[in-house]
């Protein structure tokens, strides 16, 4: 039995010796704008960018403080119903935006978000399904890899029934992702943790402070990368389409 | 089996509250003059509940309760009633009316279906007002005069399910 335990303590302490998780902790600011285009479709337009914001020195390798991932999302939304949307979207990504060895990656995706009310609040199933060019520096190419996320997301009020103005509210999620075919470390390749608070500024759209953890398989041996970030995010409903109203 | 039967309750559920966007607000939070003009002028009012609803910069509050097994609904505005509604059934119109607005919703979206139907400021400036879905899921509500005569229609615009990243 004390044999069994030791060996099991040995593999154990190897794992460890040999795994190069690595964690970072940064923020995440982002802006996220809405319109109506026409009674069904909207446009979503989302910027955001993931800072990497203290310097580390990890198992001998320097890691500075840095941005890590420049991210440009325009999204068309067709809205089926209250409970149903679709949408789909050209996204511009670049990691390591300005350092020498960015990596620019093209991305088309389809999503559908099915969602309903539970209790005060709102259930969110959201599926998305993303074609992927990758910059590889070595090739100078784009090669073609496809992944799968699902999101379950859950949103409610914090005071009363409805989110009015000046009335704060709560918004987590998770979510899942699954890269399928192409150059992959893994397929469950990352996971997505969001828990946050915001607040209805009127006129102006919602402020949402939120604790974001995201993990993420970084290479073949499945070392883990784990970044923990501040989101702070302005959502906004600027009118910038004029329309004919119906009377 | 189940599950689909549970989904398409939510779902209807989730469709009547494109209507209801109040908030439910304690009775302490009301002032006295609305208090009293509800219990002056409906002393049998049962399950009296009050509403704050906000359109624009204005704040309104509704009160809401059932006398003789109809549902009755008081809109005030810095205390003063501007609005009273009462919920009916679309059979409930005259006959004559019940037809003109028929037809005038056939010409207008020719497949519908009637979500709810009050009748507003029954004693002042009658009208009815129908709220429908069209079959290519569109939300309006419609405001009707006695007579039948349409004399309003909102379209209701539903926000998309939001979404990041």
């Amino acid at each position: 039995m004390k044999k069994i335990a030791l060996l099991i303590g040995l593999l154990f302490i190897r794992n460890i010796s040999l795994s190069q998780n690595l964690t970072f902790y940064g923020l995440l600011p982002a802006i996220n704008q809405t319109d109506r285009i026409s009674k069904k479709v909207n446009y979503n337009l989302f910027v955001s960018t993931t800072i990497d914001a203290f310097n580390q020195k990890i198992n001998s390798v320097e890691y500075p403080a840095t941005d890590l991932q420049f991210y440009l999302q325009p999204s068309i939304i067709y809205v089926h119903s209250t409970n149903l949307n679709f949408a789909g979207s050209y996204t511009y990504q670049r990691n390591n935006p300005f350092n020498g060895n960015f990596v620019n990656e093209h991305r088309l995706w389809q999503q559908a978000i099915f969602s309903f009310p539970v209790s005060n609040g709102r259930l969110t199933n959201r599926f998305r399904f993303e074609e992927r060019f990758i910059e590889n520096k070595l090739t100078g190419k784009y090669p073609f890899s496809t992944r799968a996320r699902y999101q379950l997301g859950f949103n409610t009020p914090l005071q009363g029934k409805t989110l009015d103005k000046h009335e704060f509210y709560f918004n987590t999620y998770n979510e899942f992702y699954f890269s399928l075919t192409g150059a992959k470390n893994a397929t469950y390749s990352e996971n997505w943790t969001y828990a946050g608070c915001g607040f209805n500024l009127g006129k102006m759209g919602r402020v949402e402070l939120g604790y974001l953890f995201q993990i993420a398989v970084r290479n073949k041996q499945q070392d883990l990368r784990f970044l923990n970030l501040t989101q702070i995010m302005w959502i906004t409903n600027f009118n910038f389409i004029k329309r004919k109203e119906n009377k | 089996m189940n599950i689909i039967v549970t989904s398409l309750i939510l779902f209807l559920l989730s469709s009547l509250a494109v209507f209801g966007q109040e908030k439910r607000v304690n009775k302490k939070y009301i002032s006295r003059k609305v208090q009293n003009f509800i219990q002056t002028n409906y002393p049998s009012a049962k399950r009296l509940k009050y509403y704050k609803e906000q359109e624009d910069e204005n704040t309104y509050i509704e009160g809401d309760f059932k006398l003789n097994k109809i549902e009755y609904s008081l809109k005030f505005h810095l205390d003063s009633l501007i609005e009273t509604e009462i919920s009916i059934e679309f059979g409930e119109i005259p006959t004559k009316q019940q037809q003109i607005i028929s037809a005038n919703l056939i010409s207008l979206f020719l497949t519908y279906k009637v979500l709810e139907c009050q009748e507003v400021n029954p004693s002042t400036n009658p009208l009815y007002e129908i709220n429908i879905k069209t079959k290519s899921g569109n939300y309006f509500e419609l405001f009707y005069d006695k007579s039948g005569k349409l004399v309003k229609k909102n379209e209701v615009f539903i926000k998309p399910i939001p979404s990041q990243f």
